[in-house]
């Protein structure tokens, strides 16, 4: 048998394509076949990165206008969120307010009440007035006492049809005719120029001490009896002295003050022109 | 038309006063944003420089006070007066001089307070703790909103007076 040198080229060939084969199929030519394709993975890999960064770099305008549509709307919530959480808020605190007037009210039957926003000041920092939103209008008249749910705050020195003048207890030209429980003595609370409260006219054998409440008395016919003005801090009592002093810490916080309450069923009775016939308030 | 803004500037001024200057305390002392709109007014050299804003910001906030009326007319007449004779006697009215405008203001208008008190009503006000409490601390809160007040009333003057501030 003799071949020819062309069969016996192609013989040799497909011997060795077939014995590469089955080297292959039994694993021998795996580490050769790593060593082999690990460029050219090492090029594909590189080219895909390259082609995912182009593709995201002719893609990013667009983006970054969505997301700067994205972040303005969600700014427009946040801000819409934090309006609706501060309305919210001043809602609680305006219906903790008047549940608080509510609790007075209830705790004082006998009288009727006007409830009252304060709307400003008395111009003057010698003065301690507050401007409150209703007037003759709503029944509101000269005299007639204000009070808050902590207690008494002064009364109504002036009016005009929407809106009312308060004289407050801590200015300088209030008198309060006052009870100091539970000695039952009575005094006059005064203002100050610095809106500090004191008792004044308490008589030297009077046995008061801090702790105890001061309340209207009703003598003066000004305002209505046991409403809770403050509570006495200190007593000065001097042995040369004609009588005691008392500093009293006011119940009500005039700084803070928001919402008022008028008793609209008193009616002050004007004692002026028999106590003081020359001057009078301002 | 100045005029007529002039009237709301001074509204709205009296309204802020009470309503939120009033509150603001330096012990007992608060500023006065009526005196300072006011004396910015007088001062600027192209406003019309007239008694009547005097007048008519002292009723104003004479309404709203427990004190009369006419003696914030009195204190802001002050507060004109002086402001009229320092344009008159200046070149050029400078921020030196609304200082000085506002500073004798602020002693007037309080000073009339305080008598008015002490000697008619016969409130117990002495002068030393009216000066300490009240007088000197609204002088300073008033130095001290001076500046933006008289910064403010300088931009509205000069978007109601645009020829005259191409004049010069």
């Amino acid at each position: 048998m003799k071949f020819s040198p062309r069969t016996l080229r192609a013989l040799v060939i497909a011997l060795v394509v077939v014995g590469l084969l089955a080297l292959s199929l039994g694993g021998y030519l795996t580490p050769l076949t790593r060593l082999s394709t690990q460029p050219v993975l090492a090029v594909q890999a590189w080219l895909a990165r390259a082609y995912a960064g182009i593709r995201a770099y002719l893609n990013a305008p667009k983006d970054v206008n969505t997301l700067r549509a994205e972040n303005q709307q969600l700014k427009a919530e946040v801000s819409r969120l934090q309006t609706e959480v501060v309305t919210l808020q001043q809602q609680l605190a305006e219906a903790e307010l008047l549940s608080a007037l509510l609790d007075f009210a209830r705790a004082h039957p006998q009288n009727e009440y006007k409830a009252a926003q304060v709307i400003g000041r008395d111009p003057s920092p010698f003065l301690h007035y507050i401007i409150i939103n209703r007037g003759s209008d709503d029944g509101l008249r000269v005299g007639m006492p204000v009070v808050s749910a902590e207690g008494l705050v002064g009364h109504i020195t002036a009016v005009i049809p929407n809106a009312a003048r308060v004289q407050l207890i801590t200015d300088t030209d209030s008198a309060v005719d006052v009870v100091v429980q539970p000695t039952h003595t009575n005094a006059v609370l005064v203002g100050s120029l610095t809106g500090e409260l004191s008792l004044d006219m308490v008589a030297l054998d009077a046995k008061i001490k801090p702790g105890d409440l001061v309340l209207t008395s009703g003598l003066g016919g000004r305002y209505p009896p046991n409403i809770l003005a403050g509570q006495v801090v200190s007593v000065r009592k001097l042995s040369y002295a004609l009588f005691q002093e008392a500093a009293v810490q006011p119940v009500v916080d005039f700084r803070r003050l928001q919402i008022v309450l008028v008793i609209v069923n008193f009616r002050p009775v004007d004692v002026t022109p028999l106590t003081r016939p020359q001057g009078g308030t301002p | 038309m100045a005029s007529l803004s002039g009237l709301v500037v001074l509204a709205l001024a009296t309204a802020l006063q009470s309503a939120v200057f009033s509150r603001i305390h330096l012990l007992q002392g608060a500023a006065d944003v009526v005196l300072l709109t006011l004396a910015a007014w007088y001062m600027h050299e192209d406003a019309p420089a007239s008694w009547v804003w005097a007048v008519l910001a002292g009723l104003m906030v004479g309404t709203l006070s427990a004190l009369p009326w006419w003696l914030f007319v009195a204190g802001y007449g002050v507060v004109g007066g002086f402001a009229m004779l320092l344009r008159r006697k200046l070149w050029q009215p400078s921020f030196f001089a609304f200082f000085t405008v506002v500073l004798l203001g602020t002693l007037a208008t309080q000073g009339l307070s305080w008598g008015y008190l002490r000697f008619v009503v016969r409130s117990p006000l002495p002068l030393g703790e009216a000066l300490n409490r009240v007088v000197f601390p609204s002088l300073l809160l008033n130095l001290l909103f001076a500046l933006p007040v008289y910064s403010l009333m300088d931009e509205w003057a000069a978007w109601f007076f645009p020829n005259r501030e191409v004049e010069r």
